[in-house]
């Protein structure tokens, strides 16, 4: 293990890090544009932005048109009228299930600012998004599972445990209980990798941890550079 | 097949519940992260009191009725046991009385992990981080505690301790792996065996409730639970145990803890939050049931046996993250 | 005759001068002017004064002898100078010599000696004597700074009358100098400094013999450096540290005297820590070797170089490379002004020497510049420090065409020295050729600015060929990732273009090409702003090229026959037909540029392809980039434009519109089509109007009849009369407001797109040409029907939006009918319609002849009708009837602008939160934007109904068909600023509950809401949490 495997880490530029290529469908606001195909919100979107002019006159036409709709069946009765088909085809597209991945997690963590530089753990490339991990396909009432490789900038780097610590409050903070949390540092990357392993994922000590006011003082200041 | 129904589920606390216990009365006491101790009868499932909450400036961790009395001890996060009872002087009725603070036991330098009385209640043991059990001795009111042994060869964080039923015998499991024997040779407190196996932290561990032969099951963060086997007892100082079997795999993470019960159950959970009951059969120890979510998402602290009153109802109690407590009924057929 | 100005008016004048002296400075110098006027007009002698005056000159009080000094003293001051005989000034400067011991009135005395030697009579014989009591006698540190004044003032005035007699008089010239000196000594007042520095260098460049004092001169200049002056706030005189630091330097370079003193202590400073004093260091320097000879420079350029060249390489602050500023594009070249730039203004030293020195001599400069190109020989072969080096270079080179060209044929061999270029090294030598293209700008002027001054043969240009093989390669010839290399590339070759008279027309036009094909093949944001940069820079000053290469090229790329082949750009890239006209879209727009061109290709392009069935998703695309270019850029269009558009395309466009069903027969395809036949008149010439109205009734009544039967051009006909001047006279209009009753009425199966237009068209006429009476005879408010209460409201639209009197009729109908259990809903539906802003009633600048818009018609609308419905709301107990209410208030508050809504909330909030349960999604959503909008500005009012809106947010989060992405997104927005608008103490009690119940949110199915909800739940968890250090 070479002395200083990151010593002086080459500064990632902040724009080029890892970021998801904007999904544009789910740009729209359900129905605040009414309901125009899919497919030709999709080309509207490849040429101007959500907010040109044109996209806003085809939705409101598809607008009125389903309006038209709604007002013209035959008077059914009372009740129907409630529940009057708001949009399925709305509610369907709504339907459709954004998984958790690996680049949600990186975003979660990538901008936690490290203790010791004015910088941001995606800069100093201590978490990549390769080293993410998620197992999560067992739906909302069953357990799931993130592991977190780390790459600590220098190999007794004293601050990986608190590096750590910082990771995994911010994602027991943003994840629903039913993630298991698992933060490692990168093989070979540390001389007491396993101390700080068995450290960082010792629920108890953690719990313990966050309970020192010093402590999640640190922790607030290096959350707080969060997007 | 064996089986178990979910009795009540009790939300008692608004976060972690880490530990529960019930005495011969049939109270149960619950310790939690928001620092709160509530005393609930097991029979209606009624509060019946919520501890002074000022009491602890941190977690409490563990809570442990005194045998055969309504005295109660419980460790915290701020380095702290307290204990608690009724100051029954035998004037009034005793339960229209209120549960006061009769001590608060100082001495270890960081977070306790487990506290644990002694059969006969005259001894409670106490564990903490800075990798030392402490024996204290109670007087009758538990009031006054005197420490009469500082045990220190756990290398590491000392999770939890247990009293053997019978026998002057403690067990205390640690996050370096191991568990040690302790034993009283003439009012000395020594370690007369560690019981080394373990891939990772040991977060509980629990004795045979039997006086023939004397074993121990222990959980780790390895995700097993195994059984150890005191061989003989041949000096007053070594004990030579060996790992008798290790229980099928059934927990996929750690189990945080195991609980022998008079039957000869062995009940575990963990952070997979699974109940898990083994029995021991002629060919060795198989699994009679597996319960999953015992507290839906979030992962189970604690299990443990209970019974009181009539014998043929055997209750489990867990304690979970979500600051609930589940009440079991189990039963064999 | 002499006024009588007796004796006792003088006493008297003089006893009240006496008096204000001190107290009242402007009374007193009125007195002394009245009485110097007397002995100018010589009805008083001076000495008759000096006489009275003795008794007080000799007083033992400080005070009594200061004023009547100064009394004599200011009427000296306005007595004009030839008053004074000979004798009289030797017998009063006598007596101011004799007045020198008596410290007290130091100030008077040195005032009245200098308003003596302004007189005619004070010959240079006195000066040798009062240059000798000034050295002897008057030891400036000793007093007030007002006296020090005076002292500099005579040694002004000294200078001034008897300069060309000191000249021919050497003792004296010296002795005035040494005079000086003791004087200007240890002076700290700002005032006084400002004379003493002036004075300084009036002497070192006009008095003789200043070699023997020039380092006494100097180092009573260089005493003071660097200024640290902070201005006290009562300062009088206005003065700043700048106007100290400004006469000091100005003194210091008077004269080249000064050069060895002044480059020495100057070298020395530069190692000063703080940024300030070595920047006034460095400026110092500057204006030394600007003022200085060349030869001074030749003398001093070596160790002026040695320390700068640290200061420059390790300068702590280089400038943001031109990639930085390229990134980031907000603060593109500006630094903020406060912030001083050591590190370029050593720069402009280097540029100043190297001036200096070829104006010297060709062999000088050599000297001078191979030294520092062999020092950074080695810098070149390892890359190190190469930025510094080349900024410094570039410095040297900006000089002259003779420099540039001297520098360049030593560096460029260097830069292009390997061959072999990786990624990283490409991007290294473009960093390295930044410098030189700016320093070529600075000395050869930038393209389309001035025209360029004179851009003779340059050694920059003998290498173009390599260089642009550089930048081609960096740009074509590497792989997409290689993100900052090809915006590098592009922001270069937009540099090379800027170079004015470097690039001819092919290269320019090569350029563009590469430009045209890396926008259609790059996904990367960067590269695509870069790129589009680069098209709109040329498209300035050359807009030709971009329309044959690159306007031209794209709009034949899109493909123009029904097999739609994909358009693929070197064999290997497929472009999408979006991107193309996205490029096209985002090119015009900010530059209106080749809008026209666009244009008229798009609709040529529309033409060859509206035929073919399988091209109905392009014939989509191209119609709504025309619409988009219309859209926006009608408001540039003048007359002329629109004609020249309507001319070339507007027959072809309509008929294409009306016989081909790729886009008859598409609702969103028709609409655009229609839409932009509406934009293509709104701005035409308003006298042909009336003979378009004629072409139109003549094309859509007699021909396509669509009033006879409902027909789906009906959106083209109303789009296009929309666009018409309102007073054009239209007969038929009653005729068929009528016909379109029936159309609409007695039609069963009318399809909702022609039910939807014709009821839009009736909107139309109502607003412009039906009357009210007709309409009135027409509508049948009892007929209850669905579509009557349609038509009801589409034409009371019309009417609302011209505030007309039937509008509050029809409105208030409406109203009633809301009560109705089995219409109701359908119609709180069609309140939204009334205030919906459609297309053809925009409003467009400069144009108020196509509708009868009143511009306040929405406000007034929504006070008619808001306290209404709360009323209504709140007498009304059956559900089905309040939600009608909610429903139409929250529609009609979606379309209404908050700045009116805002003096309603009050009353409106109960209902807001009600809406919130209601399970209608439009009216949830709508609720919900009210109230965003509402807990910012009246937080106060939020606070009060905190503990019912809290839970009902909460609510909204469990996702159902209710409760869609939107609803949850914003119900959390909502939570979110309520930790910034609502007090504490009202939200820590229900802190922990909310953080419980946000949960379900991190577990939401859309990731939008789940990012929403962990800031949401963030903001709670450090609710109270005192800011940590």
């Amino acid at each position: 293990m070479s002395e200083f495997i990151n010593e002086n880490p080459d500064i990632l530029d902040e724009t080029l890090l890892p970021s998801r290529k904007e999904d544009i469908t789910n740009e729209l606001f359900g129905d605040a544009l009414g309901k125009i195909t899919h497919e030709r919100k999709r080309q509207l979107l490849q040429i101007g932005s959500v907010d040109s002019p044109v996209l806003k006159n085809i939705g409101l036409l598809d607008k009125l048109l389903n309006q038209q709709l709604s007002l013209d069946e035959t008077v059914p009765d009372l009740t129907d009228i409630e529940t009057a088909t708001e949009s399925d085809e709305n509610t369907e597209e709504e339907e459709e299930e954004d998984p958790i991945d690996a680049q949600e997690i990186y975003d979660l963590i990538a901008h936690i600012s490290d203790p010791e530089h004015p910088l941001t753990l995606g800069q100093l490339a201590v978490v990549n998004l390769a080293d993410i991990e998620v197992h999560d396909t067992n739906g909302k009432d069953k357990m799931a599972e993130v592991i977190v490789r780390i790459t600590p900038t220098i190999t007794h780097c004293s601050l990986a445990t608190l590096i750590g610590l910082g990771i995994r409050v911010r994602l027991e903070r943003s994840l629903s209980p039913r993630f298991r949390i698992t933060i490692l540092l990168k093989k070979g990357t540390h001389q007491s990798e396993n101390q700080v392993n068995k450290q960082l994922n010792d629920k108890e000590r953690v719990a313990a941890a966050c309970e020192n006011d010093q402590l999640l003082g640190v922790v607030s200041k290096m959350l707080s550079t969060c997007k | 097949m064996a089986g178990l129904k979910l009795l009540k589920s009790l939300a008692l606390h608004d976060d972690k519940c880490w530990s529960v216990d019930v005495n011969n009365g049939g109270i149960m006491a619950t310790g939690s992260t928001d620092r709160k101790i509530k005393l609930v009868d097991i029979r209606s499932f009624q509060i019946i009191e919520e501890l002074d909450d000022t009491a602890h400036k941190k977690t409490v961790r563990s809570v442990a009725w005194r045998p055969h009395s309504n005295i109660l001890a419980a460790g915290s996060f701020d380095s702290t046991v307290s204990i608690w009872g009724k100051d029954d002087d035998g004037y009034n009725d005793e339960n229209d009385l209120e549960t006061e603070l009769l001590a608060i036991i100082e001495g270890h330098e960081n977070e306790i992990k487990c506290v644990a009385w002694s059969h006969d209640g005259e001894l409670l043991a106490t564990c903490s981080r800075d990798k030392s059990v402490w024996i204290w001795e109670a007087d009758e009111m538990g009031e006054e505690f005197e420490c009469i042994s500082v045990l220190q060869e756990h290398s590491q964080d000392v999770k939890h301790v247990i009293w053997h039923q019978s026998l002057p015998l403690l067990a205390s499991s640690s996050y370096d792996d191991t568990v040690r024997i302790w034993k009283d040779c003439d009012d000395d407190w020594e370690c007369c065996a560690v019981l080394n196996g373990h891939e990772g932290t040991v977060w509980s561990s629990d004795f045979e409730k039997s006086n023939s032969n004397v074993r121990l099951c222990s959980g780790s963060d390895d995700g097993t639970v195994r059984i150890w086997c005191l061989e003989d007892d041949n000096g007053e100082y070594e004990q030579e145990w060996i790992q008798e079997s290790i229980l099928p795999k059934a927990h996929t993470r750690a189990v945080y803890s195991v609980n022998w019960s008079p039957k000869g159950y062995i009940a575990s959970t963990g952070s997979d939050g699974r109940l898990v009951i083994y029995k021991e059969s002629e060919d060795g120890w198989i699994v009679e049931c597996i319960h999953e979510l015992t507290h839906g998402v979030y992962e189970t602290n604690m299990v443990k046996w209970v019974e009181y009153g009539s014998k043929d109802v055997i209750l489990l109690i867990t304690a979970g993250d979500d600051g609930h407590v589940n009440v079991w009924k189990f039963d064999e057929n | 005759m002499a006024t009588d100005y007796t004796e006792d008016k003088l006493k008297a004048d003089i006893v009240s001068f006496m008096a204000n002296a001190k107290v009242n400075t402007s009374v007193a110098d009125k007195l002394a002017n009245t009485i110097a006027d007397e002995v100018t007009r010589k009805s008083i002698e001076l000495l008759r004064i000096v006489i009275f005056l003795r008794e007080y000159l000799t007083s033992d009080d400080d005070s009594t002898r200061q004023n009547a000094l100064s009394c004599l003293s200011c009427i000296l001051e306005h007595i004009s100078p030839a008053v004074l005989k000979k004798n009289d000034v030797s017998v009063i400067f006598d007596f101011y010599q004799s007045k020198m011991e008596d410290s007290g009135c130091m100030k008077e005395t040195l005032q009245g000696i200098n308003s003596l030697v302004l007189m005619d009579c004070f010959y240079v014989s006195h000066v040798e004597k009062l240059l000798k009591l000034l050295g002897n006698d008057y030891q400036p540190t000793n007093f007030l700074a007002a006296t020090r004044y005076f002292g500099f003032r005579i040694m002004d005035n000294i200078l001034i009358k008897f300069k060309s007699q000191m000249l021919g008089n050497l003792k004296l010239n010296d002795l005035y100098i040494e005079t000086f000196i003791l004087v200007a000594t240890g002076e700290k007042d700002p005032r006084n400094l400002l004379i003493s520095f002036r004075l300084n260098s009036d002497i070192s460049t006009g008095l003789r013999n200043i070699d023997s004092f020039k380092e006494e001169l100097f180092d009573i200049l260089f005493c003071y450096f660097p200024i640290m002056f902070k201005p006290p706030s009562n300062d009088p005189y206005k003065i700043t540290n700048n106007d100290l630091k400004l006469a000091l330097r100005s003194a210091i370079t008077a004269t080249e005297k000064f050069e060895e003193d002044a480059f020495g202590n100057l070298l020395d400073k530069l190692a000063a820590s703080s940024p300030t004093v070595k920047n006034d260091t460095i400026l110092t320097l500057k204006a030394c070797v600007d003022t200085f000879s060349g030869t001074s420079s030749l003398k001093h350029w070596l160790p002026i170089w040695d320390a700068l060249k640290f200061e420059i390489l390790n300068g702590t602050d280089p400038e943001p490379s031109i990639l930085d500023t390229a990134m980031d594009t907000e603060n593109q070249n500006s630094r903020p002004e406060g912030n001083i730039s050591n590190y370029s203004d050593s720069l402009s030293i280097i540029t100043s020497l190297s001036s200096k020195l070829i104006a010297l001599d060709e062999h000088a400069f050599d000297k001078f510049f191979n030294h520092i190109f062999d020092e950074f020989v080695p810098n070149f072969e390892q890359d190190k420090d190469l930025k510094q080096c080349c900024d410094l270079l570039a410095s040297i080179s900006k000089v002259s065409l003779q420099t540039f060209n001297k520098v360049m044929k030593k560096v460029i061999p260097v830069l292009f020295m390997d061959k072999d270029l990786d990624a990283s090294k490409q991007k290294l030598l473009i960093l390295n050729l930044a410098p030189f293209f700016s320093a070529y700008i600075s000395l050869f002027g930038e393209t389309g600015k001035e025209i360029s001054k004179f851009h003779a043969k340059n050694e920059l240009q003998n290498h173009k060929d390599s260089i642009l093989m550089v930048f081609s390669k960096a740009l074509t010839g590497t792989s997409k990732n290689e993100v900052t290399l090809r915006t590098l590339a592009i922001i270069q070759f937009t540099t090379l273009v800027k170079m004015s008279g470097f690039l001819d027309s092919e290269e320019i036009a090569m350029i563009v090409q590469y430009f045209t094909e890396t926008i259609l093949t790059d996904e990367n944001k960067n590269i695509y702003c870069a790129c589009l940069e680069g098209l709109k820079f040329i498209s300035v000053f050359n807009e030709s090229i971009i329309y044959e290469v690159s306007l031209k090229y794209m709009l034949h790329l899109l493909p123009d026959n029904e097999n739609m082949v994909p358009i693929t750009l070197n064999n290997t890239d497929i472009v999408p037909i979006e991107r193309v006209l996205k490029v096209i879209l985002d090119f015009t727009t900010s530059r209106h540029h080749l809008v026209k061109e666009s244009i008229v290709g798009l609709a040529s392009k529309l033409n060859l392809i509206v035929m073919h069935p399988n091209c109905s998703d392009y014939c989509f695309l191209i119609l709504s980039c025309l619409f988009s270019l219309l859209q926006n850029n009608i408001d540039e269009f003048d007359q002329n434009v629109v004609q020249f558009l309507k001319e070339s395309m507007e027959e072809t466009f309509l008929q294409n519109s009306l016989k081909n069903d790729m886009i008859y027969l598409d609702d969103h395809s028709l609409s655009l089509a229609a839409g932009v036949l509406f934009q293509l008149n709104i701005k035409s010439d308003v006298s042909t109007h009336q003979s378009e109205l004629i072409t139109y009734n003549k094309c859509f009544l007699d021909e396509e009849r669509i009033f006879d039967s409902a027909q789906r051009s009906i959106v083209i006909y109303s789009r296009l009369l929309a666009a018409l001047d309102k007073n054009t006279s239209f007969e038929a209009a009653n005729d068929i407001f009528s016909k379109a009753i029936e159309l609409i009425k007695n039609n069963e199966a009318l399809p909702t797109f022609e039910s939807l237009n014709y009821l839009e068209f009736l909107a139309l006429l109502s607003n412009k040409w039906v009357t009210e009476s007709y309409i009135e005879s027409v509508l049948d408010l009892t007929d209850t029907s669905i579509k009557n209460l349609e038509i009801i409201c589409w034409i009371n639209k019309g009417l609302v939006m011209k505030n007309s009197v039937l509008a509050t009729k029809l409105t208030d109908h409406l109203f009633s009918l809301l009560s109705d259990e089995k219409f109701g809903n359908k119609v709180a539906h069609l309140f939204e319609v009334l205030v919906l802003d459609l297309l053809i009633f925009q409003r467009f600048k400069k144009v108020s002849w196509n509708n009868n818009i009143r511009l306040i018609y929405k406000q007034k609308f929504f006070n008619h009708i808001a306290q209404k419905m709360v009323n209504a709301f709140k007498s009304s107990d059956n559900m089905t009837i309040k939600s009608n209410y909610l429903t139409a208030v929250s529609l009609v508050l979606k379309n209404t602008p908050s700045n009116i809504t805002i003096s309603y909330i009050t009353d409106l909030l109960p209902l807001l939160l009600q809406a919130l349960e209601l399970e209608n999604i439009e009216v949830r959503i709508s609720s919900l934007e009210t109230l965003k909008n509402t807990v910012n500005q009246m937080s106060q009012l939020v606070t009060e109904h905190v503990h019912s809106l809290v839970p009902l947010l909460l609510n909204l989060l469990v996702p159902s068909k209710y409760s869609n992405v939107n609803v949850r997104f914003l119900s959390l927005e909502i939570l979110q600023t309520l930790t910034t608008s609502v007090p504490l103490n009202y939200l820590i009690p229900m802190k922990n509950e909310i953080i419980s119940k946000l949960q379900i949110g991190l577990d939401d199915s859309k990731r939008r809401v789940r990012k929403q909800c962990i800031d949401t739940k963030q903001a709670y968890l450090e609710l109270g949490q005192v800011p940590f250090e």
